[in-house]
């Protein structure tokens, strides 16, 4: 009787759905990724609680005020266009500012007091000759009745 | 004469490391994507500073998104009562505060991520700021863009 020769099948695996997913798969993820804008940081920090036995540095502190129109005044003077959002003036002095501060050797500080109907944007500005200046300490009055918090 | 038979050699390109590749790409996208998903609310137009620092580290952060008043998001329109967007939901003063003291309660690292639109008042800014005190944070963040230009930024 002969024997029927068994054949051996040779595994093959068809790769190309895989393939085409995947490749879907990688351009959805490459696009996705590429929509999304990078957000940056620009950072302040409230001023906290001192211990009253701890003993502290008096730190030069400067008020920059910004009023509705976007006019901003260091010192009750006022420094660039409210259209100008570069302000290199007020960077400018605000780097002196920070120099006479660390020849002193105190912190450099600033409080920034935006009137209610300021935006954001003009707000931002300010922060950003701030950082600009190196000037770390930034913090905002934002206290009801005057009162800082 | 006998004519050679001219062999056809079977065209085979090997795909292997080309799929291994497109699977490391892959998975790095994916894992782009997921690491850059934080608490967004698309209406938000951050303003922009071309001095702001791209930061490094994402974690510990407790997002608050600020749109100007009136504007519909989401869960709901904002208003005077209501001016904070927290996880695509409107909430109002004492809600933020509550939500900041829960975070902070398992994160003692935490900080507060404020997305704020360019034309929101600062008045709403300052009333969230004011809630980040009440509930001990002192450390806060403004998102920025950093260039006007679409695409990331520079």
């Amino acid at each position: 009787m002969k024997l029927k020769h068994k054949d051996d099948v040779k595994a093959v695996v068809d790769m190309t759905p895989m393939i085409d997913c995947v490749f879907l798969l990688l351009v959805f993820f490459m696009v996705s990724t590429t929509f999304n804008k990078q957000e940056a940081d620009i950072s302040f920090a409230l001023p906290g609680t001192a211990e009253q036995s701890d003993s502290v540095e008096i730190p030069d502190e400067q008020i920059i005020q910004i009023t509705e129109n976007g006019n901003v005044f260091l010192n009750d003077l006022e420094y660039d266009a409210p259209t100008d959002s570069d302000m290199p003036e007020l960077v400018k002095t605000l780097i002196l500012f920070r120099q006479t501060a660390d020849a002193n050797q105190v912190p450099a500080m600033i409080t920034i007091a935006p009137e209610d109907n300021v935006k954001q944007q003009r707000v931002v500005d300010v922060l950003n000759a701030c950082t600009a200046a190196k000037i770390a300490n930034v913090t905002f009055a934002v206290g009801s009745e005057d009162e800082e918090i | 004469m006998k004519l050679k038979k001219q062999e056809e050699p079977e065209a085979s390109v090997d795909m292997t490391p080309m799929i291994d590749c497109v699977f490391l790409l892959l998975i790095f996208f994916m894992v782009c994507a997921t690491m850059s998903k934080v608490d967004q609310t698309p209406e938000v137009v951050l303003p922009i500073a071309p001095k702001a620092a791209i930061p490094d580290d994402l974690r510990g952060r407790g997002v608050v998104n600020i749109v100007p008043l009136g504007t519909p998001v989401g869960g709901g329109a904002t208003s005077e009562d209501t001016p904070f967007i927290i996880y695509g939901q409107v909430t109002d003063e004492p809600g933020l505060v509550k939500a900041i003291s829960e975070r902070r309660a398992t994160e003692p690292e935490l900080r507060i991520y404020m997305r704020v639109d360019r034309n929101a008042e600062f008045k709403i800014v300052k009333r969230a700021i004011r809630a980040c005190a009440n509930a001990g944070i002192f450390d806060i963040i403004f998102g920025t863009f950093q260039s006007a230009s679409a695409g990331g930024g520079s």
